[in-house]
Protein backbone atom coordinates (compact mmCIF):
# COMPACT_ATOMS: atom_id res chain seq x y z
CA UNK A 1 0.00 0.00 0.00
CA UNK A 2 1.28 3.42 -0.90
CA UNK A 3 0.87 6.65 0.99
CA UNK A 4 -1.60 7.93 -1.59
CA UNK A 5 -3.79 4.85 -1.03
CA UNK A 6 -4.27 6.00 2.51
CA UNK A 7 -6.25 8.95 1.23
CA UNK A 8 -8.00 7.35 -1.74
CA UNK A 9 -11.74 6.69 -1.59
CA UNK A 10 -12.89 3.51 0.05
CA UNK A 11 -14.34 1.87 -3.09
CA UNK A 12 -10.97 1.64 -4.84
CA UNK A 13 -9.47 0.11 -1.76
CA UNK A 14 -12.21 -2.52 -1.61
CA UNK A 15 -11.60 -3.42 -5.28
CA UNK A 16 -7.89 -3.76 -4.59
CA UNK A 17 -8.60 -6.00 -1.65
CA UNK A 18 -10.89 -8.18 -3.79
CA UNK A 19 -8.19 -8.45 -6.44
CA UNK A 20 -5.68 -9.50 -3.84
CA UNK A 21 -8.01 -12.16 -2.41
CA UNK A 22 -8.71 -13.49 -5.91
CA UNK A 23 -5.01 -13.57 -6.67
CA UNK A 24 -4.29 -15.59 -3.54
CA UNK A 25 -6.47 -18.43 -4.84
CA UNK A 26 -4.11 -18.70 -7.82
CA UNK A 27 -1.13 -19.31 -5.56
CA UNK A 28 -0.56 -23.01 -5.14
CA UNK A 29 0.10 -22.67 -1.43
CA UNK A 30 -3.21 -20.95 -0.69
CA UNK A 31 -5.49 -22.50 -3.33
CA UNK A 32 -7.42 -24.64 -0.82
CA UNK A 33 -8.25 -21.77 1.53
CA UNK A 34 -11.79 -20.46 1.78
CA UNK A 35 -12.51 -16.88 0.84
CA UNK A 36 -12.73 -15.82 4.47
CA UNK A 37 -9.42 -17.43 5.29
CA UNK A 38 -7.77 -15.76 2.31
CA UNK A 39 -9.24 -12.44 3.38
CA UNK A 40 -7.80 -12.93 6.84
CA UNK A 41 -4.44 -13.89 5.39
CA UNK A 42 -4.37 -10.87 3.09
CA UNK A 43 -4.32 -8.61 6.13
CA UNK A 44 -0.87 -9.89 6.96
CA UNK A 45 0.59 -9.33 3.50
CA UNK A 46 2.92 -6.43 2.75
CA UNK A 47 2.98 -5.42 -0.89
CA UNK A 48 6.45 -4.47 -2.14
CA UNK A 49 7.51 -3.28 -5.58
CA UNK A 50 10.97 -4.10 -6.89
CA UNK A 51 12.66 -2.73 -9.98
CA UNK A 52 14.62 -4.96 -12.34
CA UNK A 53 18.04 -5.94 -10.93
CA UNK A 54 17.03 -4.97 -7.41
CA UNK A 55 18.13 -7.42 -4.73
CA UNK A 56 15.32 -8.81 -2.56
CA UNK A 57 17.65 -10.48 -0.09
CA UNK A 58 21.14 -11.90 -0.04
CA UNK A 59 22.51 -15.19 1.13
CA UNK A 60 23.33 -14.93 4.83
CA UNK A 61 20.57 -12.49 5.82
CA UNK A 62 18.31 -13.60 8.70
CA UNK A 63 15.13 -15.40 7.68
CA UNK A 64 12.35 -12.90 8.34
CA UNK A 65 9.89 -12.71 5.47
CA UNK A 66 8.39 -15.18 3.01
CA UNK A 67 7.37 -13.82 -0.39
CA UNK A 68 4.75 -14.63 -3.00
CA UNK A 69 5.29 -13.22 -6.48
CA UNK A 70 2.27 -11.23 -7.59
CA UNK A 71 3.84 -10.01 -10.78
CA UNK A 72 7.19 -10.20 -12.47
CA UNK A 73 10.12 -12.56 -12.52
CA UNK A 74 13.05 -13.18 -10.19
CA UNK A 75 16.24 -15.18 -10.30
CA UNK A 76 18.00 -17.29 -7.70
CA UNK A 77 21.75 -17.29 -7.20
CA UNK A 78 23.63 -19.54 -4.87
CA UNK A 79 26.75 -17.48 -4.41
CA UNK A 80 27.10 -14.10 -5.99
CA UNK A 81 24.83 -12.46 -8.53
CA UNK A 82 27.50 -13.13 -11.20
CA UNK A 83 27.09 -16.88 -10.80
CA UNK A 84 24.70 -19.19 -12.54
CA UNK A 85 20.96 -18.59 -12.28
CA UNK A 86 19.73 -21.59 -10.31
CA UNK A 87 16.02 -21.18 -10.80
CA UNK A 88 13.68 -18.60 -12.26
CA UNK A 89 10.77 -17.61 -10.02
CA UNK A 90 7.60 -16.60 -11.83
CA UNK A 91 4.21 -15.13 -11.01
CA UNK A 92 2.28 -17.03 -8.27
CA UNK A 93 5.47 -18.78 -7.13
CA UNK A 94 6.70 -18.31 -3.61
CA UNK A 95 10.12 -18.27 -1.99
CA UNK A 96 11.71 -17.90 1.44
CA UNK A 97 9.54 -20.69 2.85
CA UNK A 98 12.56 -22.38 4.42
CA UNK A 99 12.57 -19.63 7.02
CA UNK A 100 9.19 -20.76 8.33
CA UNK A 101 10.77 -23.87 9.76
CA UNK A 102 14.47 -23.26 10.20
CA UNK A 103 16.22 -20.53 12.14
CA UNK A 104 19.03 -20.61 9.60
CA UNK A 105 20.12 -17.76 7.40
CA UNK A 106 18.99 -17.23 3.82
CA UNK A 107 20.50 -19.93 1.65
CA UNK A 108 20.38 -18.06 -1.64
CA UNK A 109 20.35 -14.59 -3.13
CA UNK A 110 17.17 -13.46 -4.90
CA UNK A 111 17.29 -10.73 -7.53
CA UNK A 112 14.40 -9.33 -9.53
CA UNK A 113 15.08 -9.83 -13.23
CA UNK A 114 12.05 -7.78 -14.27
CA UNK A 115 10.01 -5.14 -12.46
CA UNK A 116 8.14 -7.19 -9.86
CA UNK A 117 5.48 -6.91 -7.21
CA UNK A 118 5.95 -9.20 -4.23
CA UNK A 119 3.65 -9.98 -1.32
CA UNK A 120 5.68 -10.43 1.83
CA UNK A 121 4.45 -12.14 4.94
CA UNK A 122 6.61 -12.17 8.02
CA UNK A 123 7.56 -15.50 9.48
CA UNK A 124 5.94 -14.59 12.79
CA UNK A 125 2.66 -13.44 11.21
CA UNK A 126 2.54 -16.64 9.15
CA UNK A 127 3.09 -18.81 12.21
CA UNK A 128 0.49 -16.81 14.11
CA UNK A 129 -2.00 -17.20 11.28
CA UNK A 130 -1.41 -20.96 11.28
CA UNK A 131 -1.89 -21.07 15.06
CA UNK A 132 -4.99 -18.90 15.08
CA UNK A 133 -6.75 -20.59 12.18
CA UNK A 134 -5.58 -24.19 12.51
CA UNK A 135 -7.90 -25.43 9.77
CA UNK A 136 -6.46 -22.99 7.25
CA UNK A 137 -3.02 -23.57 8.72
CA UNK A 138 -3.16 -27.32 8.14
CA UNK A 139 -4.19 -26.73 4.52
CA UNK A 140 -1.25 -24.42 3.98
CA UNK A 141 1.19 -26.72 5.74
CA UNK A 142 -0.02 -29.77 3.79
CA UNK A 143 0.37 -27.92 0.50
CA UNK A 144 3.78 -26.73 1.60
CA UNK A 145 4.78 -30.28 2.50
CA UNK A 146 3.64 -31.48 -0.93
CA UNK A 147 5.65 -28.75 -2.64
CA UNK A 148 8.73 -29.44 -0.54
CA UNK A 149 8.42 -33.20 -1.16
CA UNK A 150 8.24 -32.66 -4.89
CA UNK A 151 11.27 -30.37 -4.58
CA UNK A 152 13.02 -33.13 -2.72
CA UNK A 153 12.13 -35.75 -5.34
CA UNK A 154 13.30 -33.43 -8.10
CA UNK A 155 16.51 -32.76 -6.25
CA UNK A 156 17.01 -36.48 -5.73
CA UNK A 157 16.43 -37.12 -9.41
CA UNK A 158 18.81 -34.35 -10.33
CA UNK A 159 21.32 -35.74 -7.87
CA UNK A 160 20.96 -39.23 -9.30
CA UNK A 161 21.41 -38.00 -12.85
CA UNK A 162 24.41 -35.95 -11.77
CA UNK A 163 25.82 -39.01 -10.05
CA UNK A 164 25.37 -41.06 -13.22
CA UNK A 165 27.00 -38.29 -15.18
CA UNK A 166 29.85 -38.29 -12.73
CA UNK A 167 30.20 -42.07 -13.01
CA UNK A 168 30.27 -41.82 -16.78
CA UNK A 169 32.84 -39.07 -16.57
CA UNK A 170 34.93 -41.18 -14.21
CA UNK A 171 34.70 -44.14 -16.57
CA UNK A 172 35.70 -41.95 -19.48
CA UNK A 173 38.54 -40.56 -17.45
CA UNK A 174 39.77 -44.04 -16.53
CA UNK A 175 39.49 -45.19 -20.11
CA UNK A 176 41.36 -42.19 -21.40
CA UNK A 177 44.02 -42.69 -18.72
CA UNK A 178 44.37 -46.33 -19.85
CA UNK A 179 44.66 -45.15 -23.42
CA UNK A 180 47.31 -42.64 -22.46
CA UNK A 181 49.28 -45.28 -20.61
CA UNK A 182 48.99 -47.66 -23.54
CA UNK A 183 50.15 -44.91 -25.85
CA UNK A 184 52.99 -44.09 -23.49
CA UNK A 185 54.09 -47.72 -23.20
CA UNK A 186 53.91 -48.17 -26.95
CA UNK A 187 55.97 -45.01 -27.36
CA UNK A 188 58.52 -46.32 -24.86
CA UNK A 189 58.78 -49.55 -26.78
CA UNK A 190 59.27 -47.59 -29.98
CA UNK A 191 61.92 -45.44 -28.32
CA UNK A 192 63.79 -48.52 -27.10
CA UNK A 193 63.62 -49.99 -30.57
CA UNK A 194 65.08 -46.92 -32.12
CA UNK B 1 23.25 15.40 -12.62
CA UNK B 2 23.84 18.42 -10.39
CA UNK B 3 20.37 19.70 -11.02
CA UNK B 4 18.89 16.40 -9.78
CA UNK B 5 21.04 16.58 -6.67
CA UNK B 6 19.87 20.11 -5.93
CA UNK B 7 16.26 19.11 -6.44
CA UNK B 8 16.74 16.15 -4.15
CA UNK B 9 18.23 18.31 -1.41
CA UNK B 10 15.42 20.85 -1.75
CA UNK B 11 12.78 18.12 -1.54
CA UNK B 12 14.55 16.57 1.44
CA UNK B 13 14.65 19.88 3.31
CA UNK B 14 11.00 20.51 2.49
CA UNK B 15 9.99 17.06 3.76
CA UNK B 16 11.90 17.66 6.95
CA UNK B 17 10.23 21.05 7.34
CA UNK B 18 6.80 19.55 6.85
CA UNK B 19 7.59 16.84 9.40
CA UNK B 20 8.75 19.42 11.95
CA UNK B 21 5.69 21.59 11.31
CA UNK B 22 3.47 18.53 11.66
CA UNK B 23 5.00 17.64 14.98
CA UNK B 24 4.61 21.23 16.19
CA UNK B 25 1.01 21.32 14.99
CA UNK B 26 0.04 18.03 16.65
CA UNK B 27 2.27 18.62 19.70
CA UNK B 28 -0.59 19.31 22.08
CA UNK B 29 -2.31 16.00 21.39
CA UNK B 30 0.87 13.94 21.26
CA UNK B 31 0.37 12.69 24.80
CA UNK B 32 -3.19 11.55 23.93
CA UNK B 33 -1.81 9.67 20.97
CA UNK B 34 0.77 7.98 23.17
CA UNK B 35 -1.85 7.00 25.75
CA UNK B 36 -4.33 5.74 23.14
CA UNK B 37 -1.51 3.85 21.47
CA UNK B 38 -0.61 2.18 24.74
CA UNK B 39 -4.26 1.35 25.47
CA UNK B 40 -4.81 -0.02 21.99
CA UNK B 41 -1.67 -2.06 22.35
CA UNK B 42 -2.91 -3.60 25.57
CA UNK B 43 -6.37 -4.40 24.18
CA UNK B 44 -5.29 -5.63 20.74
CA UNK B 45 -4.54 -9.28 21.65
CA UNK B 46 -8.17 -9.63 22.73
CA UNK B 47 -9.45 -8.25 19.42
CA UNK B 48 -7.07 -10.48 17.46
CA UNK B 49 -8.24 -13.47 19.43
CA UNK B 50 -11.88 -12.72 18.64
CA UNK B 51 -11.04 -12.38 14.96
CA UNK B 52 -10.19 -16.06 15.03
CA UNK B 53 -13.92 -16.74 15.19
CA UNK B 54 -14.59 -14.39 12.27
CA UNK B 55 -16.10 -11.74 14.54
CA UNK B 56 -15.57 -8.32 12.92
CA UNK B 57 -13.02 -6.21 14.72
CA UNK B 58 -15.40 -3.29 15.17
CA UNK B 59 -17.90 -5.50 17.01
CA UNK B 60 -15.30 -6.86 19.41
CA UNK B 61 -13.95 -3.39 20.07
CA UNK B 62 -17.43 -2.11 20.90
CA UNK B 63 -18.03 -5.06 23.22
CA UNK B 64 -14.71 -4.40 24.96
CA UNK B 65 -15.67 -0.73 25.25
CA UNK B 66 -19.00 -1.66 26.79
CA UNK B 67 -17.24 -3.89 29.32
CA UNK B 68 -14.75 -1.13 30.15
CA UNK B 69 -17.54 1.46 30.52
CA UNK B 70 -19.50 -0.80 32.86
CA UNK B 71 -16.32 -1.47 34.83
CA UNK B 72 -15.75 2.27 35.11
CA UNK B 73 -19.34 2.75 36.29
CA UNK B 74 -18.85 0.04 38.91
CA UNK B 75 -15.56 1.68 39.86
CA UNK B 76 -17.17 5.08 40.27
CA UNK B 77 -20.18 3.80 42.21
CA UNK B 78 -18.66 1.13 44.42
CA UNK B 79 -14.91 1.23 44.70
CA UNK B 80 -14.09 4.92 44.55
CA UNK B 81 -16.44 5.96 47.40
CA UNK B 82 -15.01 3.15 49.49
CA UNK B 83 -11.42 4.16 48.71
CA UNK B 84 -12.30 7.79 49.30
CA UNK B 85 -13.83 7.19 52.72
CA UNK B 86 -11.00 4.88 53.63
CA UNK B 87 -8.40 7.41 52.52
CA UNK B 88 -10.19 10.19 54.39
CA UNK B 89 -10.40 8.10 57.53
CA UNK B 90 -6.75 7.21 57.22
CA UNK B 91 -5.67 10.78 56.73
CA UNK B 92 -7.84 11.91 59.68
CA UNK B 93 -6.27 9.16 61.68
CA UNK B 94 -2.75 10.29 60.82
CA UNK B 95 -3.59 13.94 61.51
CA UNK B 96 -4.86 12.98 64.94
CA UNK B 97 -1.62 11.19 65.59
CA UNK B 98 0.35 14.28 64.65
CA UNK B 99 -1.77 16.39 67.01
CA UNK B 100 -1.27 13.96 69.84
CA UNK B 101 2.37 14.41 70.90
CA UNK B 102 2.58 11.09 72.67
CA UNK B 103 1.33 9.10 69.74
CA UNK B 104 4.66 8.74 68.01
CA UNK B 105 6.39 7.38 71.00
CA UNK B 106 7.50 3.89 70.17
CA UNK B 107 6.12 2.92 73.55
CA UNK B 108 2.64 3.72 72.32
CA UNK B 109 2.83 0.80 69.93
CA UNK B 110 2.67 -1.29 73.04
CA UNK B 111 5.07 -4.09 72.25
CA UNK B 112 6.64 -5.09 75.56
CA UNK B 113 10.01 -6.02 74.09
CA UNK B 114 10.33 -2.74 72.24
CA UNK B 115 9.46 -0.69 75.33
CA UNK B 116 11.98 -2.53 77.46
CA UNK B 117 14.62 -2.12 74.77
CA UNK B 118 14.01 1.62 74.56
CA UNK B 119 14.15 1.97 78.33
CA UNK B 120 17.44 0.11 78.44
CA UNK B 121 18.83 2.26 75.65
CA UNK B 122 17.87 5.43 77.43
CA UNK B 123 19.40 4.40 80.73
CA UNK B 124 22.65 3.44 78.97
CA UNK B 125 22.91 6.39 76.61
CA UNK B 126 21.22 9.30 78.30
CA UNK B 127 22.01 11.67 75.44
CA UNK B 128 19.74 9.73 73.08
CA UNK B 129 16.13 10.73 73.23
CA UNK B 130 14.50 7.94 71.24
CA UNK B 131 11.04 9.37 71.52
CA UNK B 132 12.11 12.70 70.08
CA UNK B 133 13.75 11.04 67.07
CA UNK B 134 10.81 8.79 66.34
CA UNK B 135 8.45 11.72 66.64
CA UNK B 136 10.53 13.74 64.19
CA UNK B 137 10.64 10.82 61.78
CA UNK B 138 6.92 10.28 62.19
CA UNK B 139 6.08 13.87 61.41
CA UNK B 140 8.25 13.83 58.32
CA UNK B 141 6.59 10.63 57.21
CA UNK B 142 3.11 12.05 57.66
CA UNK B 143 4.20 15.04 55.59
CA UNK B 144 5.28 12.72 52.79
CA UNK B 145 2.08 10.67 53.02
CA UNK B 146 -0.01 13.82 52.82
CA UNK B 147 1.97 14.99 49.81
CA UNK B 148 1.55 11.76 47.80
CA UNK B 149 -2.00 12.38 46.53
CA UNK B 150 -0.98 15.88 45.47
CA UNK B 151 2.06 14.56 43.61
CA UNK B 152 -0.05 11.93 41.88
CA UNK B 153 -2.69 14.43 40.87
CA UNK B 154 -0.11 16.93 39.62
CA UNK B 155 1.75 14.43 37.48
CA UNK B 156 -1.42 12.96 36.07
CA UNK B 157 -3.07 16.26 35.24
CA UNK B 158 -0.01 17.13 33.20
CA UNK B 159 -0.78 14.28 30.88
CA UNK B 160 -4.50 13.96 30.90
CA UNK B 161 -7.09 16.57 30.45
CA UNK B 162 -10.22 14.87 31.69
CA UNK B 163 -12.49 15.95 28.84
CA UNK B 164 -9.93 14.92 26.27
CA UNK B 165 -9.53 11.67 28.05
CA UNK B 166 -13.24 11.03 27.73
CA UNK B 167 -13.63 12.08 24.11
CA UNK B 168 -10.41 11.88 22.15
CA UNK B 169 -8.72 8.82 23.56
CA UNK B 170 -11.55 6.30 23.05
CA UNK B 171 -11.99 7.51 19.47
CA UNK B 172 -8.30 7.35 18.60
CA UNK B 173 -8.05 4.03 20.35
CA UNK B 174 -10.99 2.67 18.38
CA UNK B 175 -9.48 3.49 15.02
CA UNK B 176 -6.03 2.30 16.05
CA UNK B 177 -7.56 -1.04 17.00
CA UNK B 178 -9.86 -1.37 14.01
CA UNK B 179 -7.25 -0.49 11.38
CA UNK B 180 -4.27 -1.95 13.18
CA UNK B 181 -3.04 -4.04 10.24
CA UNK B 182 -3.81 -1.28 7.75
CA UNK B 183 -1.76 1.21 9.76
CA UNK B 184 1.10 -1.25 10.01
CA UNK B 185 0.99 -1.86 6.26
CA UNK B 186 1.06 1.88 5.62
CA UNK B 187 3.95 2.36 8.00
CA UNK B 188 6.04 -0.41 6.46
CA UNK B 189 5.21 0.72 2.92
CA UNK B 190 7.15 3.93 3.64
CA UNK B 191 10.30 1.96 4.29
CA UNK B 192 12.64 1.37 1.31
CA UNK B 193 13.11 -2.22 0.10
CA UNK B 194 16.68 -2.25 1.35
CA UNK B 195 15.56 -1.80 4.96
CA UNK B 196 12.18 -3.57 4.77
CA UNK B 197 13.27 -6.92 6.18
CA UNK B 198 15.45 -5.28 8.79
CA UNK B 199 12.61 -3.06 10.00
CA UNK B 200 10.22 -6.01 10.27
CA UNK B 201 12.90 -7.95 12.13
CA UNK B 202 13.52 -5.05 14.53
CA UNK B 203 9.80 -4.44 15.07
CA UNK B 204 9.08 -8.08 15.87
CA UNK B 205 12.05 -8.44 18.20
CA UNK B 206 11.00 -5.33 20.13
CA UNK B 207 7.42 -6.52 20.30
CA UNK B 208 8.51 -9.91 21.50
CA UNK B 209 10.48 -8.60 24.44
CA UNK B 210 9.12 -5.15 25.30
CA UNK B 211 5.48 -5.67 24.36
CA UNK B 212 5.19 -8.85 26.32
CA UNK B 213 6.88 -7.14 29.25
CA UNK B 214 4.39 -4.26 29.19
CA UNK B 215 1.33 -6.48 28.95
CA UNK B 216 2.46 -8.89 31.60
CA UNK B 217 3.37 -6.10 34.03
CA UNK B 218 -0.20 -4.84 33.79
CA UNK B 219 -1.63 -8.29 34.42
CA UNK B 220 0.82 -8.84 37.26
CA UNK B 221 -0.28 -5.60 38.92
CA UNK B 222 -3.93 -6.62 38.79
CA UNK B 223 -3.29 -10.12 40.16
CA UNK B 224 -1.03 -8.89 42.98
CA UNK B 225 -3.66 -6.32 43.95
CA UNK B 226 -6.37 -8.97 44.14
CA UNK B 227 -4.15 -11.39 46.08
CA UNK B 228 -3.16 -8.71 48.59
CA UNK B 229 -6.77 -7.65 48.95
CA UNK B 230 -7.81 -11.20 49.75
CA UNK B 231 -4.91 -11.58 52.20
CA UNK B 232 -5.68 -8.32 54.01
CA UNK B 233 -9.37 -9.18 54.17
CA UNK B 234 -8.59 -12.54 55.74
CA UNK B 235 -6.34 -10.85 58.32
CA UNK B 236 -9.11 -8.34 59.01
CA UNK B 237 -6.92 -5.29 58.53
CA UNK B 238 -8.82 -2.02 58.03
CA UNK B 239 -8.64 -0.05 54.74
CA UNK B 240 -7.86 -3.32 52.94
CA UNK B 241 -8.90 -2.05 49.51
CA UNK B 242 -6.86 1.15 49.61
CA UNK B 243 -3.84 -0.68 50.97
CA UNK B 244 -3.99 -3.44 48.36
CA UNK B 245 -4.28 -0.90 45.54
CA UNK B 246 -1.15 0.81 46.88
CA UNK B 247 0.63 -2.56 47.04
CA UNK B 248 -0.44 -3.40 43.49
CA UNK B 249 0.60 -0.04 42.05
CA UNK B 250 4.01 -0.07 43.68
CA UNK B 251 4.65 -3.71 42.74
CA UNK B 252 6.07 -3.01 39.25
CA UNK B 253 8.77 -0.79 40.81
CA UNK B 254 11.68 -3.16 40.91
CA UNK B 255 13.14 -4.05 44.34
CA UNK B 256 11.70 -1.08 46.24
CA UNK B 257 8.11 -1.59 45.17
CA UNK B 258 7.03 -4.30 47.60
CA UNK B 259 8.69 -2.45 50.52
CA UNK B 260 7.23 0.94 49.63
CA UNK B 261 3.83 -0.63 49.18
CA UNK B 262 4.03 -2.38 52.48
CA UNK B 263 4.94 0.59 54.68
CA UNK B 264 1.34 1.91 54.87
CA UNK B 265 0.11 -1.55 55.90
CA UNK B 266 2.50 -1.68 58.86
CA UNK B 267 1.62 1.88 59.89
CA UNK B 268 -2.09 1.20 59.70
CA UNK B 269 -1.73 -1.91 61.83
CA UNK B 270 0.49 -0.21 64.43
CA UNK B 271 -1.71 2.82 64.85
CA UNK B 272 -5.11 1.15 64.67
CA UNK B 273 -7.01 -0.96 67.20
CA UNK B 274 -5.93 -4.15 65.41
CA UNK B 275 -3.51 -6.16 67.58
CA UNK B 276 0.10 -5.39 66.75
CA UNK B 277 0.97 -9.05 66.25
CA UNK B 278 -0.86 -8.67 62.97
CA UNK B 279 2.28 -6.98 61.61
CA UNK B 280 3.98 -10.35 61.58
CA UNK B 281 1.03 -12.03 59.89
CA UNK B 282 0.85 -9.19 57.39
CA UNK B 283 4.56 -9.51 56.65
CA UNK B 284 4.04 -13.26 56.23
CA UNK B 285 1.19 -12.58 53.86
CA UNK B 286 3.27 -10.13 51.87
CA UNK B 287 6.09 -12.67 51.65
CA UNK B 288 3.65 -15.28 50.36
CA UNK B 289 2.25 -12.86 47.77
CA UNK B 290 5.77 -11.85 46.73
CA UNK B 291 6.78 -15.49 46.40
CA UNK B 292 3.72 -16.24 44.27
CA UNK B 293 4.54 -13.17 42.22
CA UNK B 294 8.23 -13.82 41.70
CA UNK B 295 8.10 -17.61 41.38
CA UNK B 296 4.84 -18.20 39.54
CA UNK B 297 3.47 -15.00 38.03
CA UNK B 298 6.67 -13.33 36.82
CA UNK B 299 8.23 -16.41 35.19
CA UNK B 300 5.01 -17.46 33.47
CA UNK B 301 3.99 -13.96 32.36
CA UNK B 302 7.18 -12.06 31.72
CA UNK B 303 9.23 -15.15 30.98
CA UNK B 304 12.96 -14.95 31.01
CA UNK B 305 12.81 -11.57 32.67
CA UNK B 306 14.41 -8.34 31.62
CA UNK B 307 17.90 -9.54 30.95
CA UNK B 308 19.20 -6.49 32.80
CA UNK B 309 21.57 -6.87 35.73
CA UNK B 310 19.77 -6.27 39.08
CA UNK B 311 22.23 -3.51 39.98
CA UNK B 312 21.48 -1.72 36.74
CA UNK B 313 17.72 -2.03 37.35
CA UNK B 314 18.21 -0.63 40.86
CA UNK B 315 20.22 2.35 39.64
CA UNK B 316 17.70 2.97 36.85
CA UNK B 317 14.83 3.08 39.32
CA UNK B 318 16.70 5.56 41.55
CA UNK B 319 17.69 7.75 38.61
CA UNK B 320 14.15 7.69 37.25
CA UNK B 321 12.80 8.75 40.63
CA UNK B 322 15.26 11.64 40.82
CA UNK B 323 14.55 12.85 37.30
CA UNK B 324 10.79 12.44 36.91
CA UNK B 325 9.32 11.71 40.35
CA UNK B 326 6.67 9.05 40.80
CA UNK B 327 6.19 8.51 37.07
CA UNK B 328 9.94 8.14 36.74
CA UNK B 329 9.99 5.41 39.35
CA UNK B 330 7.35 3.50 37.41
CA UNK B 331 8.47 4.13 33.85
CA UNK B 332 12.28 4.31 34.05
CA UNK B 333 12.88 0.58 33.81
CA UNK B 334 10.51 -0.08 30.86
CA UNK B 335 11.88 2.89 28.89
CA UNK B 336 15.52 1.96 29.50
CA UNK B 337 14.66 -1.63 28.65
CA UNK B 338 13.08 -0.50 25.37
CA UNK B 339 16.17 1.50 24.41
CA UNK B 340 18.41 -1.38 25.40
CA UNK B 341 16.41 -3.82 23.21
CA UNK B 342 16.56 -1.50 20.20
CA UNK B 343 20.32 -1.00 20.55
CA UNK B 344 20.98 -4.68 21.14
CA UNK B 345 18.89 -5.96 18.24
CA UNK B 346 20.24 -3.32 15.85
CA UNK B 347 23.82 -4.01 16.87
CA UNK B 348 23.63 -7.65 15.80
CA UNK B 349 21.21 -7.47 12.90
CA UNK B 350 22.54 -4.34 11.15
CA UNK B 351 25.65 -6.34 10.33
CA UNK B 352 23.69 -9.41 9.30
CA UNK B 353 21.66 -7.34 6.87
CA UNK B 354 24.87 -5.71 5.59
CA UNK B 355 23.53 -2.23 6.34
CA UNK B 356 26.72 -1.30 8.15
Amino acid sequence: MKLKDFFTPKTEKVDEEKDLIRFLSEVELFENLTRNERKNLSQHLYERTYKADEIVFKKGYPNVVMYVVKEGELQTFLDSTEGENLKTIKTADFFGEVGLFLEEERTATIVASKDSILLGISKRDMNRFIDELPRAGSKILRKLATVLCSHLINTNKALASKRDELKNLKKQLEESECQIQELKSSQDVENEKS
Amino acid sequence: MDRIKVIRIVIGVMTLGIAVLGILFYKSILSYLVISGLLAYLISPLINYAQKFHIPRAVTILVVYLIIISLIIILINVIIPQVKTQAEEASKFFKQIVKDPGAFSLKSIGLDGVTKFIDRLQTRFTFINVDEYTQMLGEKFVGVINAIPQILINSLSGIINFLAFLVVIPFVCFFLLKDERQLMKTFFSWIPNRYFEFSIYLFEKIEDSFGRYLRSILLETIIVTILSYIGLLILGIPYALTLSIIIGLTNPIKFFGPFIGFVPVILVILFSPVPNVMVIYAILMSIIVQQIDSNILFPSLVGKGLGMHPLWVLLTVIAGGYAFGVLGLLLAVPVVFLIKTVVQVSATSLKQFEII
